[in-house]
């Protein structure tokens, strides 16, 4: 009985201990996503800093519902930013985006319109200042936009939430953002085929409530979309973009994506050393097995016939 | 016939009563609500060597009935329907959305959007749009599928004619 006992006390502190453990981890784990993320002006940024995106688009959809779209071709979307001054923690940037292809061009919506064939570019261009303290949006003339995404601070880790300014009196046409909150949901992928070779990131899932005007009635939703940055600077390696203020501005809900997502294709920011994914890891174990394999078997097989010839040699010299 | 038996005579004559006008009243409601189908149309973007599929599926129907006063009236709904699959990739989510216009106004716009759960890889959400006329609908369907390395967005857009009286 007593030995039953002594198991069942041990037993259960062994239990109660686990548990504490569990609990004080996701305690932690809670308390350190409750950590408010401080923006401050990046130290890489600097005059003439600038960063460019691409991607093959299918169409760019506009805020009043119509889009523009492409037939019998493909079209390529470059988004371009570049620091053009820094003064008092505000930054003056030129945004520009570009929409090129060949092909049919037309302007969808109520009634269809071709607007040209041939090899055609829609350019938007604009000067906007950013609150590098807060990250957000100005126009020109100091009116607050939204948040600007296109950089965060660095090293942000999964479980990170970021509540970004938003200004509920904007509306862009027919949208209007009302709440626009972001997650770190993972901290160790690694973006490929950009411009800097392969860069470690965080991923940031951002929320996007929004409600629209359709036929005098308002309508709300919701909409997410994934922006990853870069480990060491903070600086997007590749977003989405779908109701980003920065291309609001421009009258543009999304940009159409065909195949991977936007990323950076040309910058003269330094983003650190590259970084070799698990799954090019995976792919060198794998090649270093096949070699060692290989080289073996080719051994053997050689030792094996070296070991033949001499037996060879040897029984035609006895015969 | 005693009182007992009375009772229950009433009660089964009250029944079938209530019963009738239930069965009625039903059969006026599915009368007014009977949806015949204008259009069904499904396209289709990648395959299953490419890895992924995303197929957009759209259905028309429309509903006849007495409006308010004598005026006749024709009352049309829409279905989106988005599905994502994938073999090499993972599915993360489909979303699908539209819009109905009626002599170049737009009358309703709706859009949906439903993440996948792992370990399944196949997700599909649905959007509906309800209006009294339309001669243009468009819908689109988009899918984003990860690698584990990278993501990938996938669009198809079309539109759908639908002249109604």
């Amino acid at each position: 009985m007593y030995v039953v006992n002594r198991f069942f006390s041990s037993f259960f502190l062994i239990f109660l201990v686990f548990n504490c453990i569990l609990a004080s981890s996701a305690m932690f784990t809670q308390f350190s996503a409750m950590e408010s993320v401080v923006f401050e002006s990046p130290l890489w940024l600097e005059e003439g800093k600038y960063a460019k995106y691409m991607c093959k688009s299918s169409s760019v959809e506009l805020t009043n519902f119509s889009s523009l779209g492409i037939d019998d071709g493909e079209a390529t979307a470059i988004f371009y930013w570049e620091c053009l001054s820094i003064e008092d923690n505000v930054a003056k940037l030129n945004v520009t985006f570009l929409w090129s292809g060949n092909g049919t061009f037309k302007l969808v919506g109520a009634y269809d319109h071709v607007i040209g064939t041939g090899f055609k570019v829609f350019k938007w261009s604009k000067h906007v200042y950013v609150d590098l303290r807060k990250n957000i949006l100005m126009s020109l003339n100091g009116t607050l936009i939204g948040p600007f995404l296109m950089w965060l601070p660095p090293r942000l880790e999964k479980g990170t939430t970021l509540e970004m300014y938003v200004n509920t009196d904007r509306w862009f046409e027919c949208y209007n953002i009302n709440d626009f909150n972001g997650e770190v949901v993972s901290d160790n992928r690694v973006v490929s085929k950009i411009v800097n070779g392969p860069q470690r990131s965080f991923v940031v899932e951002w929320e996007i409530n929004y409600k629209y005007i359709v036929a005098n009635r308002t309508k709300n939703s919701v909409y997410s979309s994934l922006y990853l940055y870069d480990w060491d600077t903070g600086v997007a390696l590749s977003c989405s973009m779908e109701l980003d203020p920065l291309l609001m501005i421009f009258g543009i809900r999304e940009i159409g994506i065909q195949g991977l997502l936007p990323r950076i294709s040309e910058t003269n920011i330094d983003l650190g050393p590259r970084s070799i994914p698990i799954v090019l890891w995976l792919e060198i174990f794998l090649a270093v097995l096949f070699t060692v394999f290989v080289a073996t078997f080719a051994v053997i097989y050689y030792r094996r016939r070296k070991i033949r010839r001499l037996m060879r040699k040897r029984l035609r010299k006895t015969t | 016939m005693g009182e007992r038996g009375h009772d229950l005579l009433v009660s089964l004559v009250i029944t079938i009563c209530i019963f009738t006008m239930w069965l009625s009243m039903l059969a006026t409601l599915l009368d007014y609500a009977v949806a015949i189908p204008y259009y069904e149309k499904t396209v289709k973007e990648g395959s299953f060597w490419e890895g992924y599929i995303l197929i957009g599926t759209t259905r028309g129907y429309y509903v006849v009935g007495d409006g308010p006063g004598t005026e006749y009236f024709i009352m049309s709904e829409h279905y989106g329907k988005a599905k994502a699959g994938a073999w090499m990739l993972a599915a993360c989510w489909v979303h699908v959305w539209g819009d109905g216009y009626w002599r170049g106004q737009l009358v309703d716009a709706d859009d949906d959007r439903k993440y996948s759960s792992w370990p399944y890889r196949e997700v599909e959400t649905i959007f509906r749009l309800v209006f009294d006329c339309a001669d243009k609908v468009r819908t689109r369907v988009k899918g984003c599928f990860d690698d584990g390395w990278n993501y990938y967005y996938y669009t198809i857009e079309w539109d759908e004619l639908t002249i109604i009286l």
